[in-house]
């Protein structure tokens, strides 16, 4: 199945549930206003690139480095197996 | 359930104890812990120079310095091993001293602290310790995870398994026992620090045979008996590591 930039922002959401918890996460999707289901899904199917990036950057500039490194193996395989670009902090 | 004190050390098993500390502003948490067994203790990845203050006092909460007799050290990384010549100093003050349980490989490179107490190299002793008592304490080769000489110990009177660097996790929002998303927690220390699932497999396999209570890891949180099962096998099928250029 190909992965959508929904699909790698859900992968960051869930792998931040574990790291930084789900109360943190969910207000670093507040700040960016990114909404998501009670799953903590994605609501939108429109997400792009520049979504991805805005929420690592994001994520870095809050937890520094750990919550960076956290997900970006994950969610550079899911990229990768989709030919997907990735933003430059993912890389 | 029962509200814990961090502040103070925590039994988490019968005479065994976390002497940790819950830092909330760090992604990367050591747990050192203590087995008390009769007038002999022994201490786990006992942890680093910074964390060396807070350590101590739970450790002499939890035991008297001189009962310490073996310090078992899964590895050589500074945040798990780093304060063992500090430890020296004061069990050689009180005249007590121990030795430090670890693979001979690991053992060269932990001798770079200044360490001064003997080794007790468990690649060479059967890959076990019998403590006084006659309890045996089970040290399961662990290679490559991450460091070529891991391994973990299995405390067969207790049933907890002390596994180092695996099944850690990395989390700021951590807690003493695992909680329902600390799997997403332990795969990512594991993609990162971890070199093939290969590898992981080769490790978890040997769990299969054991009867373990817990599983107290020595960063993120400790994963309980209804939960290891399901763990080991996450573990087992994770890719990391070399996976990631396939």
């Amino acid at each position: 199945m190909t992965a959508t930039y929904k699909d790698l922002i859900d992968t960051v959401i869930k792998r931040e549930f574990g790291i930084l918890g789900r109360d943190r996460m969910m207000g670093i999707l507040k700040d960016l206003k990114m909404e998501v289901d009670a799953a903590g899904l994605l609501k939108s199917n429109g997400a792009t690139i520049s979504d991805l990036e805005r929420l690592l950057q994001l994520l870095s500039e809050k937890y520094g480095a750990v919550a960076v490194m956290g997900c970006k193996i994950a969610v550079g395989r899911m990229a990768r197996e989709s030919n997907l670009e990735l933003p430059t902090i993912l890389k | 359930m029962e509200k814990l004190d961090l502040n103070k050390p925590v039994e988490i098993a019968k005479d065994i104890f976390w002497v940790g500390f819950d830092d909330p502003n760090a992604g990367f948490r050591c747990n050192p812990y203590v087995l008390n067994d009769g007038e002999e203790t022994v201490f786990f990845d006992p942890g680093s120079v910074p964390h060396f203050p807070i350590v101590l006092g739970k450790v002499m909460r939890a035991t008297q310095l001189e009962r310490i007799k073996h310090v078992i050290v899964t590895h050589q990384d500074p945040d798990l091993c780093s304060a063992i010549p500090r430890f020296e100093e004061l069990v050689e003050g009180v005249g007590g001293g121990f030795d430090i349980c670890t693979h001979t490989r690991a053992s060269v490179l932990i001798a770079h602290y200044g360490t001064r107490s003997p080794f007790y190299r468990v690649d060479a002793n059967d890959w076990k310790l019998t403590l006084k008592s006659g309890r045996s304490l089970r040290f399961i080769f662990a290679p490559f995870l991450h460091f070529p000489g891991a391994f973990m110990t299995y405390d067969e009177k207790s049933k907890v398994l002390f596994s180092g660097d695996i099944f850690g996790g990395l989390s700021f929002d951590w807690n003493l026992y695992a909680n329902e998303y600390y799997a997403e927690a332990m795969k990512a220390f594991h993609e990162n620090y971890m070199p093939s699932r290969k590898i992981l497999k080769h490790t978890m396999d040997k769990l299969d045979a054991l009867d373990i209570e817990m599983i107290a890891p020595q960063h993120g949180s400790i994963i309980r008996k209804r939960d290891v099962r399901a763990y080991i096998d996450i573990l087992r099928n994770l890719e990391c590591g070399e996976d990631i250029f396939e």
